[in-house]
């Protein structure tokens, strides 16, 4: 199970992203409103991040990416059964993106609607 | 020179002023200024890719995240519509926290509401950027 307050961790949320500057923004708009997030450049650096570390409340993820994109991140996060419930969040420049995913937010992203939907899988502190 | 150009002319200057005040408060990071000259109502949509409101960008610079070390804005062209003004140009800027001095062109709107002038919206898009120093 993805971790939340349950444990009295703060929420941790997973921003997989390869602009450096919209990752850097995700991740301060994430923590000003109370979650505790981590940058992954690519699909491949947050796979590698998710089998050291215990799985996040949530995922935002980007399609396009070099070294592994959005779609095989997707691929190999739900063949893993630790990972397979972890909710994502695609965030994509391609309104008709065919991906399987939770929700999908089109850039640019609208603050407001990704903290709800943020809100809506993890409580913020 | 007609009644309704030297008006728009005074209008112009106006808010070439404001244009101004309002990129000096953000490079400042000054609240006070910038929560009188910003719209309760304002929508910016950043380089990053982001659309936050007024809330988001002062949370944002009250928590230190949002520095900006540099900021020049040269206003090129004006639409003057009534109680709404568009503006457009380009701006040089840096971040405290990094990632080089960013070329940008951007298109504000500003709109009177009770005879005062704030801005409504904000678009800025990067054109280029310089390596870091």
């Amino acid at each position: 199970m993805p971790e939340g307050h349950m444990n009295g961790a703060s929420p941790r949320i997973l921003v997989v992203e390869d602009d450096a500057d919209a990752r850097a923004a995700l991740i301060d708009i994430l923590e000003i409103s109370g979650y505790s997030a981590v940058p992954a450049g690519s699909g491949r650096e947050a796979l590698n991040y998710l089998h050291v570390s215990s799985p996040p409340s949530l995922i935002i993820l980007d399609l396009m990416m070099p070294e592994m994109d959005g779609w095989e991140f997707r691929f190999h996060q739900k063949k893993d059964p630790a990972l397979a419930d972890v909710p994502v969040i695609v965030v994509t420049a391609f309104g008709g993106a065919a991906i399987d995913a939770d929700n999908i937010l089109v850039k640019p992203i609208d603050v407001d609607r990704l903290l709800e939907l943020v809100g809506s899988y993890i409580p913020s502190e | 020179v007609s009644d309704s150009h030297a008006h728009n002319a005074q209008l112009e200057s106006e808010i070439q002023a404001l244009e101004q005040r309002e990129a000096e408060a953000e490079l400042h990071g000054d609240l006070t200024a910038l929560s009188a000259l910003w719209s309760d109502s304002l929508l910016a949509n950043s380089t990053s890719n982001l659309i936050a409101g007024k809330q988001v960008l002062f949370d944002l610079i009250r928590s230190g995240r949002l520095r900006i070390k540099k900021m020049e804005r040269r206003t090129l062209r004006m639409t003057i519509l009534d109680d709404l003004v568009v503006t457009t140009g380009n701006e040089t800027s840096e971040l405290e926290t990094g990632g080089g001095l960013l070329f940008c062109s951007y298109m504000n709107v500003w709109a009177r509401h009770g005879g005062t002038w704030q801005m409504l919206a904000r678009h800025v898009g990067l054109i280029s950027r310089a390596a870091e120093s």
